[in-house]
């Protein structure tokens, strides 16, 4: 069990990050963000040595918990982030156009924005996607590309102003 | 760099900044130990593929109805929006939207709550006590809709039974999910025993009926009409369907699952009894987990693990998508008749393309592929198909249009066919004296237990 528990807190201490940037733009919020990945790690904790995938394992879970609406209720923490706070050398411009995609990518279903999170930013293949959220290539195939629209569509009149000298 | 590519890239840098708070391993003992339980459940899935599974001397196959990728028209979004305004436009539902101060005063305190401009209304679409919650939803129409996004987002509120309006709206500030026409929720404090309500809400004139699992057939009418409620008390295996000008919408099963507790080393047992191939018992109990989870009431009983062994040859799809790996092939009846099955790939190293472990297919069909007679054949992709066939078969016969187009070795009860099978292809495992043990045909059917989605049609 130590080895175990050895091997689960590297995964934690190692993986923990990447999770937390698919959970952001599950959810849309830092701290939503840290909830989801929290509950998704204490339910791959008990289960740890027969998770073969964890990283695979994990996406899964906090997708479910995301897409199919189940809403643990307690004592949340304040949600007060919008997006990760950035500084310095950002441009107007760039801040816009996060801001666009941001809301674009809150406007979409959940299961939608699912898939472009675990097509474009996660980088899985369509087959891998359709495993993960369980639906057909097809139905990721039409989902990407609908969604992937809609953030094109947000971010179009941005890229306009960006090319403009 | 494309549009496209200025979008992912833009998503990408939007978490360049994000860090974790302190102690993220510690934070989980934490809550692991506040939960004080083995959570249940778990999720998993697979891809579209061609199949068919048959026994002796009859055979079956089915395949998924993969949607044209093209065919998600405006047309079709238009529906869906009109659907979604229709369930904006309609009055508060539930036992506690007669309370209109209640109301008024919540909507007025999730408005003030967005950034100014951002939206031009909020409207309370469901309220009501349910167990020990009280439960509302929330929709806000957007100032300036757009095409292509949707113009309501919503938000579930939740606090303590008989909560105060400040109390329910505490934390309303962040709203976003469109609302979509048909809108359910399942909620719990998520530990061993804590009740668990389910709510679900369409547009008004729409009803809603639901059926007893597994049988799925006595539909009967919902009292509440437009939506439905489930106090913890309530909450059963079931479906529900909502039916809206005479067409039904929506029909599908009710959230959870059949061993809600965690399933039982006897249940276990059962799933992996009788698995042909190379049994592989750590591999056999996760899918049999993920499977419970993912199928839900979509199926009439535990996943059972059918076949596992090595998958050699079968090389990588179009997409890059690799199919060589260790099978396990999981199985349960479906809602409706027929079976649901999933074939899921775990590669033996981490793809370097895809950076992903494992993969899956998912495949249905008319017969039972549980039955040891049965010879199960799914397509991996265009140019490779699996066939898994009885214990005692030495090879497989593929005939197409009357010729045999492939005759591989059987190892481990199964074989990987060069080629991907067509509707109409006969496929037969034969034994070292050649005798037939097992024939089946490929057919071209949808899943079966497939739930309804119908908001995008007119």
């Amino acid at each position: 069990m130590a080895s175990d528990d050895d091997s689960f807190r590297e995964f934690v201490n190692t993986r923990y990050t990447d999770l937390l940037r698919v959970a952001y733009h599950l959810t849309g919020s830092a701290h939503e963000a840290e909830d989801l990945v929290q509950s998704a790690l204490v339910k791959a904790m008990g289960r740890w040595r027969r998770i073969d995938d964890p990283v695979a394992y994990l996406r899964r879970v906090m997708i479910n918990h995301h897409t199919s609406l189940w809403h643990r209720y307690r004592a949340r923490e304040v949600v007060t982030a919008f997006f990760p706070e950035r500084t310095a050398s950002d441009t107007t411009i760039a801040v816009d156009e996060r801001q666009a995609v941001y809301q674009a990518m809150r406007a979409l279903p959940a299961r939608t924005r699912a898939v472009i999170v675990l097509r474009y930013l996660a980088d899985l293949p369509e087959a891998e996607v359709a495993d993960a959220l369980g639906c057909s290539v097809g139905t990721v195939k039409s989902r990407a590309s609908r969604g992937l629209a809609r953030l094109r569509d947000a971010l179009a009149p941005l890229a306009t102003e960006r090319s403009v000298p | 760099m494309t549009l496209d590519e200025r979008v992912i890239k833009v998503l990408g840098d939007m978490t360049d900044d994000l860090t974790p708070e302190p102690d993220p391993y510690g934070r989980v003992r934490t809550r692991w130990r506040r939960s004080g339980r083995p959570p249940a459940g778990g999720a998993a899935a697979g891809l579209g593929a061609l199949v068919a599974a048959g026994g002796l001397p009859r055979g079956r196959a089915q395949r998924d109805s993969v949607p044209d990728p093209t065919s998600e028209t405006n047309s079709n979004w238009n529906h869906v929006q009109a659907w979604s305004e229709r369930l904006y436009e309609s009055p508060a539902r539930g036992g506690l939207a007669g309370d209109k101060v209640y109301v008024l005063a919540l909507a007025t305190s999730v408005a003030q709550q967005q950034p100014p401009g951002e939206y031009r209304e909020a409207r309370v679409l469901f309220l009501d006590d349910v167990g020990p919650y009280r439960v509302a939803l929330v929709a806000l129409a957007r100032t300036a809709p757009t095409p292509n996004f949707w113009a309501h987002a919503s938000r579930w509120l939740v606090a303590d039974r008989g909560a105060t309006v400040d109390k329910l709206a505490a934390d309303a500030s962040r709203v976003g999910d469109g609302l979509e026409p048909y809108v359910e929720m399942e909620l719990s404090k998520g530990g061993v025993g804590d009740p668990v309500v389910q709510i679900a809400l369409a547009a008004d004139g729409c009803d809603f009926e639901s059926a007893p699992w597994p049988a799925v057939k006595d539909w009967r009418p919902e009292p509440t009409g437009s939506y439905l409620v489930r106090a913890p008390q309530e909450v059963k295996p079931e479906w529900w369907r909502v039916t809206c000008d005479g067409v039904t919408r929506e029909e599908g099963p009710a959230p959870g699952w059949l061993a809600p507790e965690g399933i039982t080393e006897a249940q276990y047992a059962a799933a992996l009894s009788g698995t042909r191939g190379v049994p592989n018992t750590d591999l056999a109990r996760g899918e049999v987990l993920s499977y419970n989870g993912h199928w839900g009431y979509e199926v009439t009983g535990l996943p059972k693990v059918i076949w596992q062994g090595r998958i050699v040859g079968a090389g990588k799809a179009a997409d890059g998508n690799s199919y060589d790996g260790t099978g396990t092939m999981v199985v349960a009846p479906a809602v409706g008749g027929g079976w649901r099955g999933s074939l899921t790939i775990q590669y033996d190293v981490t793809d370097p393309v895809s950076n992903s472990a494992a993969t899956g297919v998912p495949f249905g069909t008319r017969t039972d592929p549980s039955d040891p007679s049965s010879v199960v054949v799914v397509q991996l992709h265009d140019k490779a198909t699996l066939v898994v066939t009885p214990a005692t078969a030495t090879r497989v016969a593929v005939v197409r249009d009357g010729e045999m187009v492939a005759k591989p070795v059987v190892k481990d009860a199964s074989a990987v066919l060069g080629m991907g099978v067509k509707p109409g292809d006969v496929v037969r495992a034969t034994d070292a004296a050649g005798a037939v043990v097992g024939v089946t045909t490929v057919h071209d059917d949808p899943l079966p237990g497939r739930s309804v989605d119908r908001w995008h049609e007119e």
